[in-house]
C-alpha cells in the first residue's frame, strides 16, 4: 500500500476505496477505449481535430478521477498522454499514422496497467512500458527517439513551448503539489532495474509484439494458449468487473439507505424534543397570568411551530429519497441479477479487440496494409461460443492478408485503395450470430480453381465442369486444399478452411463464402447464440406453472393443511400458502383443501419461508426471458420463462415472497445501524460526468449529514434543481452536453436558485476559471484530486480555520 | 382543413366496429396460451409468448367501452402495439380491414367505405395507462411510509419569520434549532 492509500483512507473505508477504484477502472476502461477508437478513426472516419479534441477531452477526466482515487501514476500517465496530445492541437506536431499507432498501444498498455493496478509486480513493469511508449511523445515534437524521458521535466519544458493563448491544462499549485506526490510513487516501476524491464518486455510479457500468441496486454484473453475450452470457461474479466460493480452499486446503495434511516432517527429524536417544548409551553399557558407571560409563550410556540415545520419538510424529503434509492437498489439488484445470467454471454467487443490484435501482427509479419472495420461490438452470445469461433476467425483474417489482399502498388493499379480493408460485422438474426468477415482483395477466381481441381488431380474433369461455382468454392472448405501453393508462416499451418468450418459446424452453425474476382470475399458464419440456462424448481398453483430459482429453493416437503410452521414446533419457518402471496381470491380456490399440501421451502437472506402449492413439478433447466417494462414494476416476478408447448411461465423473485411474508421484519433489519450524524445539513445536488466522483463526493457529503442527489451533466442537474429545492450545488466543470459554467449561469438567472451555494470541483483550475468563478459568486473551488479535507475548508472555512 | 385522411386497422370488439390508427399497430397477431399475471393491475390480463417474446395482453373493453372484455383465450385475434418500446398485444373479436379512411370533422371517428363511421380509438392511451397502473401497484408494496407523510407536510410553511430554514451548514449553524 503507498502513502497513497493512507491518505485516501481518512476520506474513504477501505471498501468504499476498493469499489471507488472498481468504478474507476471501469470508467478507465471506457475512457481508453474511446480513445483507442479515436485514434483510429481520426483522420478517417472523423476530422483529426475533433478526434484531438475528443482524446483530450476523455484523457483529462481519467486523470481527474483517478487523482481522487490515488491512482497517481494513471494521473501522471494521462498528464503525458494530454501533453502529447495537446502538440498535436497547437500544431506543434503533425497528426501521423506513428502517433495514431503510438496512441493506441499506450492506451492500450494504460489499460493493461490499470487492470494490473493491485498487483505490484505486474503493474510496475506495464506503467513503465507506458512511461516509455508516451517519452518520444511527450518529450519533444522532433522525431522520435527511444531515449527515455527525463522524469519530471517534460511537463514543464512542454508548457513553455505552448503559445501563451492556447487553452491547454495550467498546473495549479495545488495540483502542482499532487503532481510531486504523485512523482514520488512513480519511482516505484523506475525502481526496477531498466535491464530487468528490458528482458521481461523481450520475453512478450508487456509488449504487445509481433504475433497473437505472445501478445500479453490483454492476457486472460489470449486465443492459442491450449486448454480445452468445453472443461474450462474462461470469463471476461470486465464481465466479473460487471458483476463486482454491480455488488458494489449495492453496496453504496445498502450505504446510503443506511444514512438515510440514520437521518430518520435524528429527526425523529428532533421532533420529539420538539414535542417536549410543546408540552412544557402548554402547561405554561394554564399558569400565564400576565399578557407579557401570554406573548412570551406564544412566541416559543411560533418557535417550536417552526422547527416543526422544518422537521416535517426534511422528513418528507428523506423519505423521498428513500424511495428512489430503494428503487434504486432494486434496479440494482436486477442488474446483479442479469449480470449472473450473462456471465456465459459475452459481447463482440472482446473477441473483435482480440481480432484487431491479430490482424495488426498478421499486418505486420505479411507486410500488408490492411485496415480492420468492425460492426456490432454489441452483439451478445455465448462465451464458449466466442471463444471457439476465435481461431476459426483469426484464420480468416490471416487467409484474408495472405491470400485476399493484394499488395499496395497492384491494389493501386486495380484503382483500389493501397490500405486494403476488411470488415467484420456481428449481428444477431433470431437466435443466431451472424458474423461476416469481408476483404476488398483479389477475391478467387472460380475458373481457374477448377483448374487446379483437375490438376492436382481431386477432381475430374467431368466433376469440375458440373460443379457450379458455389460448389467449387465450398470445396475450398475440403481437407488439404490451399488456393495459394505455399505453406506461409501466416496461414498455409495451422487451421485451413476446413478446419475453420469442422470448428463452426461442432458450435452447431455454418459458414458460407461468397466472392467477386477482383471484389473481394465474403465468409459468412452463422452460429447459435446459445442460451442463458438455469436451474429452477417448477411447481402449480391455482392451474399455473411457476418457477423459482433453485439456488433459493432449500427443500420440499409435505405440510398439514393446519400447520403455520414446518417442521412443527419452535424454530419451524412460517408455512404460507403461496397463493395468498400472489393474491389469488381464495374463492377461486379448489375447496375443501387436501389434508396434506406440497410446499417449498425457500431460503432468502437468512430467513425461511414454506410456501405451500398444488402441485411440485421438479427441479427443470429453464431460460429465463425479461419480463419487460410493463411486467416488471410487479414486486413478486423475477422474469419469466418459456414451457416446452410454448406456455409462459413466471419466475418468482424469492426476495419478494419473503419481504411479502415478513413485513416488519425487513424494515427492521435496515434499522441496525451505526448512531445517527448529529445533525442534518441541507440537500446537495452533486454534478459530475465521472461516476467515481460522484460516489466518492456523495460519501463525503453524506457523511457531513447532506441527504445527496446526483446528476451527470448540467442538463440533468438543472432538471432535478426544478422539481427541489438544494442548499448546496457541488460541480465539475467539463461535463458532456452541459458544463459547470454554464449550469451555474443559468442558475444565476433563476431567483429560486441566484443565491444557492455553489462549489467547484475541477481538474482544470486556471487564473481564468477562478475569475468567472468569483464573479459567478461561487462559494469555493476545489482541484481535483478531491479530498475530504479539501471538500471540508471550502464548505465549512470557520470550522477547520479553527482546528 | 381539406380531407383529413387516415390510415387506420378496423376491428371489431364486443359487438361494435371500432377503428386505431395503423402507426400504433405493429402486427395482427394469434394468441397462444395466455398465462394470468397475479397480482397485476385489472386492465392488464395476462401474458404470451410471441416467437420466443413475452408479450403482455391488455384488456381491450376498457378502450372501447369503459368495461372490461372477456378473458383473452388461446387463438383470439389481437393488435400488437409497440409504443417507446413497451410491447403490448389488444385483444379483439374480429379484425375488419385496413384501410385509408376519411375522417369525421371532429376527428372522433373514421368513415368506413360503406359511409358509416366508425369510432376512432387509441391504443397509446391504453398502453400508458397499464404502465403507470403497473407501476402504481410496485408504489403501493413499497410505499407505505411514504404515504402518511407527503401529504400534509409538503406544503409550504405558514411563517417564514419564525423557524426559516436558512441553508445550513454555512454560518455555522448546522443544527435544527
Amino acid at each position: 500500500m503507498t502513502s497513497g492509500d493512507r491518505d485516501l483512507l481518512v476520506d474513504f473505508d477501505p471498501e468504499e476505496l476498493a469499489l471507488l477504484r472498481q468504478l474507476f477502472r471501469d470508467e478507465a476502461h471506457d475512457a481508453l477505449e474511446q480513445v483507442t477508437a479515436r485514434a483510429q478513426s481520426a483522420g478517417l472516419a472523423e476530422a483529426v481535430a475533433d478526434a484531438v479534441n475528443e482524446m483530450m477531452r476523455v484523457t483529462h477526466t481519467l486523470k481527474g478521477s483517478a487523482g481522487t482515487v490515488g491512482l497517481d501514476d494513471v494521473v501522471d500517465l494521462a498528464h503525458k498522454l494530454e501533453g502529447a496530445l495537446a502538440a498535436v492541437r497547437s500544431g506543434q506536431r503533425p497528426w501521423s499514422n506513428a502517433f495514431a499507432e503510438a496512441v493506441v498501444e499506450i492506451a492500450d498498455g494504460m489499460r493493461a496497467y490499470v487492470d494490473a493496478f493491485g498487483d505490484p509486480a505486474r503493474a510496475a513493469p506495464l506503467a513503465a512500458r507506458v512511461h516509455e511508449l508516451l517519452a518520444p511523445w511527450s518529450e519533444s515534437r522532433r522525431s522520435p527517439s527511444p531515449t527515455p524521458p527525463p522524469p519530471f521535466g517534460a511537463p514543464a519544458s512542454r508548457s513553455r513551448r505552448r503559445p501563451a493563448t492556447e487553452p491547454v491544462p495550467e498546473l495549479d499549485p495545488d495540483d502542482g503539489e499532487d503532481r510531486a506526490a504523485s512523482s514520488r510513487s512513480i519511482m516505484l516501476p523506475g525502481a526496477l532495474p531498466p535491464s530487468l524491464a528490458a528482458d521481461l518486455m523481450s520475453d512478450g510479457i508487456v509488449a504487445d509484439e509481433v504475433d497473437a500468441s505472445a501478445s500479453t496486454s490483454m492476457p486472460v484473453i489470449d486465443a492459442s494458449t491450449g486448454y480445452d475450452a468445453r472443461t474450462l470457461l474462461r470469463v471476461e474479466p470486465e464481465r466479473i468487473d460487471e458483476l463486482m460493480s454491480a455488488a458494489g452499486e449495492l453496496l453504496f446503495d445498502r450505504n446510503r439507505i443506511e444514512r438515510r434511516v440514520q437521518l430518520l432517527r435524528t429527526l425523529t429524536r428532533d421532533l420529539g424534543r420538539a414535542r417536549q417544548a410543546l408540552r412544557d409551553d402548554t402547561g405554561g399557558v394554564r399558569a400565564a397570568t400576565t399578557e407579557t407571560q401570554r406573548a412570551a409563550i406564544e412566541d416559543r410556540l411560533h418557535t417550536v411551530e417552526g422547527q416543526i415545520a422544518a422537521l416535517t419538510t426534511q422528513l418528507a424529503q428523506t423519505t423521498a429519497a428513500l424511495l428512489d434509492e430503494t428503487e434504486a437498489m432494486r434496479r440494482n439488484l436486477g442488474e446483479l441479477q442479469r449480470g449472473l445470467t450473462r456471465v456465459r454471454m459475452q459481447t463482440a467487443r472482446a473477441l473483435f479487440a482480440q481480432l484487431a490484435r491479430a490482424l495488426r501482427a498478421a499486418a505486420r509479419t505479411a507486410g500488408a496494409k490492411v485496415e480492420l472495420r468492425t460492426r456490432g461490438e454489441d452483439t451478445e452470445f455465448d462465451k464458449a461460443v466466442a471463444e471457439r469461433v476465435t481461431d476459426p476467425l483469426i484464420q480468416l483474417l490471416r487467409n484474408a492478408v495472405v491470400h485476399g489482399i493484394e499488395p499496395p502498388a497492384e491494389r493501386v493499379l486495380r484503382g483500389k485503395s493501397a490500405t486494403g480493408t476488411i470488415r467484420v460485422h456481428a449481428r444477431q438474426e433470431g437466435n443466431l450470430v451472424v458474423i461476416e468477415v469481408a476483404d476488398d482483395g483479389r477475391g478467387v477466381d472460380v475458373k481457374k480453381l477448377r483448374e487446379r481441381f483437375v490438376e492436382s488431380g481431386r477432381w475430374s474433369r467431368a466433376r469440375a465442369e458440373l460443379a457450379s461455382d458455389d460448389d467449387v468454392l465450398h470445396a475450398l472448405f475440403d481437407p488439404g486444399v490451399s488456393s495459394r501453393d505455399e505453406a506461409d508462416e501466416l496461414s498455409g499451418r495451422g487451421i485451413g478452411l476446413d478446419l475453420v468450418r469442422e470448428t463452426i459446424a461442432r458450435l452447431g452453425g455454418e459458414v458460407r463464402m461468397t466472392s467477386t474476382p477482383g471484389r473481394g470475399t465474403t465468409f459468412t458464419l452463422r452460429l447459435p447464440v446459445s442460451t442463458a440456462v438455469s436451474q429452477a424448481m417448477l411447481f402449480k398453483v391455482h392451474g399455473q406453472v411457476y418457477a423459482l430459482p433453485n439456488t433459493q429453493v432449500v427443500d420440499t416437503a409435505f405440510v398439514e393443511a393446519s400447520a403455520t410452521t414446518w417442521p412443527p414446533g419452535p424454530g419451524g419457518a412460517p408455512v404460507v400458502r403461496l397463493e395468498h402471496l400472489l393474491a389469488i381470491p381464495s374463492a377461486t380456490l379448489p375447496e375443501p383443501a387436501p389434508a396434506r399440501r406440497p410446499a417449498v421451502v425457500l431460503a432468502y437472506a437468512d430467513q425461511r419461508l414454506v410456501c405451500t402449492v398444488d402441485k411440485v413439478v421438479g427441479p427443470r433447466e429453464i431460460v429465463v426471458k425479461q419480463l419487460g417494462p410493463l411486467l416488471s414494476p410487479l414486486p413478486l416476478f423475477a422474469g419469466a420463462t418459456i414451457s416446452g408447448s410454448g406456455k409462459v411461465q413466471l419466475i418468482l423473485d424469492p426476495a419478494a415472497l419473503v419481504r411479502a411474508a415478513y413485513p416488519e421484519r425487513a424494515l427492521a433489519s435496515a434499522t441496525a445501524t451505526d448512531p445517527a450524524p448529529e445533525a442534518l445539513a441541507g440537500r446537495a445536488l452533486v454534478v459530475d460526468d465521472s461516476r467515481a466522483i460522484r460516489e466518492a463526493l456523495t460519501s463525503m457529503l453524506a457523511r457531513e449529514g447532506w441527504i445527496v442527489d446526483v446528476a451527470e451533466d448540467g442538463t440533468r442537474a438543472l432538471a432535478l434543481v426544478d422539481q427541489l429545492p438544494y442548499d448546496l450545488i457541488v460541480t465539475d466543470l467539463e461535463m458532456p452536453r452541459m458544463g459547470g459554467f454554464e449550469l451555474i449561469d443559468r442558475l444565476r438567472a433563476e431567483p429560486r436558485t441566484r443565491t444557492t451555494p455553489v462549489v467547484i470541483v475541477s481538474s482544470r483550475v486556471t487564473p481564468d476559471t477562478r475569475r468567472r468563478a468569483r464573479e459567478l459568486a461561487v462559494k469555493g473551488l476545489i482541484a481535483k484530486p478531491l479530498t475530504r479535507r479539501k471538500l471540508l475548508e471550502v464548505l465549512y472555512p470557520t470550522e477547520t480555520g479553527k482546528t | 382543413m381539406g380531407v383529413d385522411l387516415k390510415n387506420v386497422i378496423v376491428f371489431a370488439l364486443g359487438g361494435a366496429r371500432h377503428a386505431a390508427e395503423l402507426r400504433w399497430v405493429r402486427e395482427v397477431v394469434t394468441l397462444g396460451f395466455v398465462t394470468e399475471i397475479p397480482t397485476a393491475p385489472p386492465g392488464l390480463t395476462g401474458a404470451f409468448n410471441l416467437r420466443g417474446n413475452l408479450v403482455p395482453v391488455l384488456d381491450t373493453g376498457v378502450l372501447v367501452g369503459g368495461r372490461p372484455g372477456p378473458s383473452p383465450r388461446q387463438g383470439d385475434g389481437a393488435l400488437l402495439i409497440e409504443l417507446d418500446g413497451v410491447m403490448a398485444a389488444l385483444r379483439v373479436d374480429k379484425v375488419d380491414e385496413v384501410a385509408t379512411l376519411q375522417q369525421t370533422p371532429d376527428g372522433t371517428g373514421v368513415i368506413d367505405s360503406r359511409g358509416r363511421v366508425v369510432p376512432l380509438v387509441d391504443p397509446s392511451t391504453l398502453v400508458r395507462r397499464a404502465v403507470a397502473d403497473s407501476l402504481a401497484v410496485r408504489g403501493d408494496a413499497d410505499g407505505e411510509l411514504a404515504l402518511d407523510l407527503t401529504a400534509d407536510s409538503m406544503r409550504p410553511t405558514r411563517d417564514p419569520t419564525t423557524g426559516a430554514k436558512t441553508p445550513p451548514g454555512f454560518d455555522g449553524d448546522t443544527t435544527l434549532g
